[in-house]
């Protein structure tokens, strides 16, 4: 039985028992990020850095380990259920191959949505971050999401996934307060005031 | 702030029985005019964060907590980060934070 992911949102507590530094020497845009794993995966890792070339610069401890399916004809599952089944989705999946391959080694696979094709054909080059995202938000049946990455036919190697960032779309339909409304009401105070003080006119 | 800056909004609340009420606060956060997510302290009694990625439209911005029942609202810290400005851009609306994991099986948190 698969533990599906769940809001990180409990991490909280942990971050602050374990916080000695209590800043983001990791992270350069301060993102916290808590760890994930499933028993019937195989973790990769290097100790090799990882070159970014995208903004999103996901923390290089992040990209330095991956999941993996242990059998290696398996997909690479993460399902997740929604604490608000009608919610629309933006995944930012973050990927780097950080194993060497032999020559005669592929990792390349296809990304699945809710058993949909969203992404053909990807092989993560080493060393280097790509980060792959939905371009327009995506909802899940009664709030069962599954995300899959399936190994191509060519593929020799079982794919692989280094970091995601799962975001909920919040719409705003009220247009931001105009920073000079209430500017009149400010100045007729504070002629009021300097009436009352002097007595004359200001 | 900075007007078309992207940036990370960070709120915490933790509640430690400051009142001496013993209940846990339950109140909503909105960013100026608009409803951005319900705390529940109840639902998490260790404390709770929400990050919402938002990019002002004037050099100011309200958030707001609007008190929706019996208790009263609270805020333990709020984190403004900019971000790069080309990342995380939606075709409309706005992100929130659900989840961010790396894909491991240490127990650490990577900040």
């Amino acid at each position: 039985m698969k533990r599906a992911v769940t809001s990180s949102k409990n991490i909280l507590w942990l971050l602050i028992q374990n916080c000695t530094k209590c800043r983001y020497p990791d992270d350069v845009y301060d993102r916290i990020w808590g760890s994930y794993f499933e028993p019937e995966w195989k973790k990769i890792s290097t100790t090799l850095g990882v070159n970014s070339s995208s903004g999103f610069l996901p923390p290089l401890k992040a990209l330095m380990t991956a999941a993996s399916p242990a059998n290696a004809s398996a997909p690479l599952a993460i399902p997740g259920v929604l604490d608000f089944p009608s919610d629309k989705l933006y995944l930012f999946l973050h990927f780097s191959e950080i194993q060497v391959l032999k020559a005669n080694e592929t990792r390349e696979f296809e990304i699945f949505w809710n058993k949909k094709l969203v992404y053909n054909a990807y092989s993560p080059v080493y060393l280097q971050t790509k980060t792959i995202r939905n371009p327009s938000p995506v909802t899940c049946e009664r709030g069962e999401c599954i995300l899959e990455m399936i190994k191509t036919e060519r593929s020799t190697l079982p794919p692989l996934l280094n970091a995601v960032e799962v975001f909920t779309v919040v719409e705003f339909p009220q247009p931001e307060t105009d920073a000079s409304d209430g500017t009149l009401a400010i100045i007729l105070q504070r002629l009021k005031i300097c009436f009352t003080i002097t007595n004359l006119k200001c | 702030m900075t007007q078309g800056t992207n940036y990370l909004i960070r709120a915490r609340a933790i509640y430690g029985n400051y009142d001496g009420l013993n209940i846990y606060p339950k109140f909503d956060l909105y960013i100026g005019p608009n409803f951005w997510v319900t705390i529940d302290l109840g639902k998490y009694v260790n404390g709770t964060w929400e990050e919402i990625i938002y990019i002002p439209k004037s050099n100011m911005l309200d958030v707001c907590l609007v008190k929706t029942g019996p208790s009263t609202p609270l805020i333990s810290s709020l984190v403004l980060r900019p971000l790069a400005n080309a990342t995380y851009i939606t075709q409309s609306g706005w992100l929130k934070t659900y989840v961010r994991v790396y894909l491991s099986d240490s127990n650490d948190v990577i900040r």
